[in-house]
């Protein structure tokens, strides 16, 4: 679901919703995992939001602008 | 048994060592939703619903498989639980499609759910139709292990399995062959009873029309304890 969710985002589809809720459940997988490894398996992806938040943001108004040029 | 000092919510209790969190939070009546959990049953821990946060501890335990230890504080309803327990809920549902009456439905109420902000899963599970009287809709199944641990802890058949992990779990009769074929299985309706969801049913009933007993497995190990 994480996977699909980032996929999106990568692929121009995203938008800042799926960013939301990519760290909201890779907050929650981490903290309410049963077992060592969902413990620490969204941790290189809370890297990435953590230090390249912007790199987030340019392929979010990327995303804004493919769509734009679809739609309007 | 030696009494320690807890405190749960702001209450203080005096309670007997070696009880899990969820039986004394039962018995004091302080609410913590379960899905995974039986009364009967052995506690995997499996469902993460029933997490608490204590207080000096960093991580999230579940109230059904930790034992209480002296001078805890135990939180159970902070924000982060209840915002947990709603995307627990709303994951269980991404993988359910069962619309009947169930209890997966009636989590939904409780935690105030209004719909489903993850895309649904739909997996293509396989329907066991070839058990003579029930049927085992994996469509349905969120893996909870009711089935699993009644017909091997209480049952003692030891028909229901697990097989593969995450997503791809799915719960197997016998090694995995169709339920009708099963050499260990009494037939005994228990794990039609212990099923939160529509995922196991008699086939004589239609969906919604059927009243399941879930008090009965735990009765019936209460019972057999008296006879001991
Ligand atoms: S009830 Fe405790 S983890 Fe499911």
């Amino acid at each position: 679901m994480m996977h699909d969710l980032l996929s999106k985002i990568c692929n121009g589809h995203g938008t800042a919703r799926d960013v939301e809720m990519l760290e909201e459940l890779s907050i929650y997988v981490k903290e309410a995992s049963l077992c060592g490894l969902g413990m620490s398996a969204p941790n290189p992806l809370m890297s990435t939001l953590r230090y390249f938040k912007n790199e987030y943001i340019e392929q979010l108004k990327k995303s804004d602008a493919i769509k734009g040029g679809v739609h309007g | 048994m030696a009494k320690i000092p807890i405190n749960i919510d702001g209450t203080a209790l005096e309670v007997e060592q070696g009880q899990t969190i969820l039986e004394i939070c039962q018995a004091n009546g302080i609410e913590i939703l379960t899905m995974c959990h039986m009364k009967g049953l052995g506690d995997v821990g499996a469902c993460r619903l029933c997490l608490v946060e204590i207080e000096g501890i960093n991580k999230l335990l579940p109230a059904c498989t930790t034992k209480v230890a002296a001078n805890q504080v135990i939180k159970t309803k902070t924000e982060k639980i209840k915002k947990y327990q709603k995307i627990t809920t709303e994951l269980l549902f991404a993988v359910c499609v069962s619309n009947g009456k169930c209890e997966l439905q009636d989590l939904g109420y409780k935690v105030g759910m209004t719909h489903v902000r993850f895309p649904y899963l739909f997996p293509q599970c396989e329907v066991d139709t070839s058990h003579p009287w029930y049927v085992m809709d994996h469509n349905r199944c969120i893996t909870c292990t009711r089935c699993v641990r009644v017909c091997s802890q209480v049952e003692g058949s030891y028909n229901w399995g697990v097989k593969n992990r995450g997503v791809s779990s799915r719960i197997i009769s016998d090694f995995n062959t169709p339920w009708g074929e099963s050499t260990t299985c009494t037939a005994c309706s228990k794990c039609v009873h212990s099923c939160p969801t529509g995922a196991i049913w008699p086939k004589a009933i239609v969906q919604g029309q059927l009243t399941k007993s879930p008090q009965m497995i735990a009765d019936l190990v209460e019972r057999r304890k008296m006879n001991l």
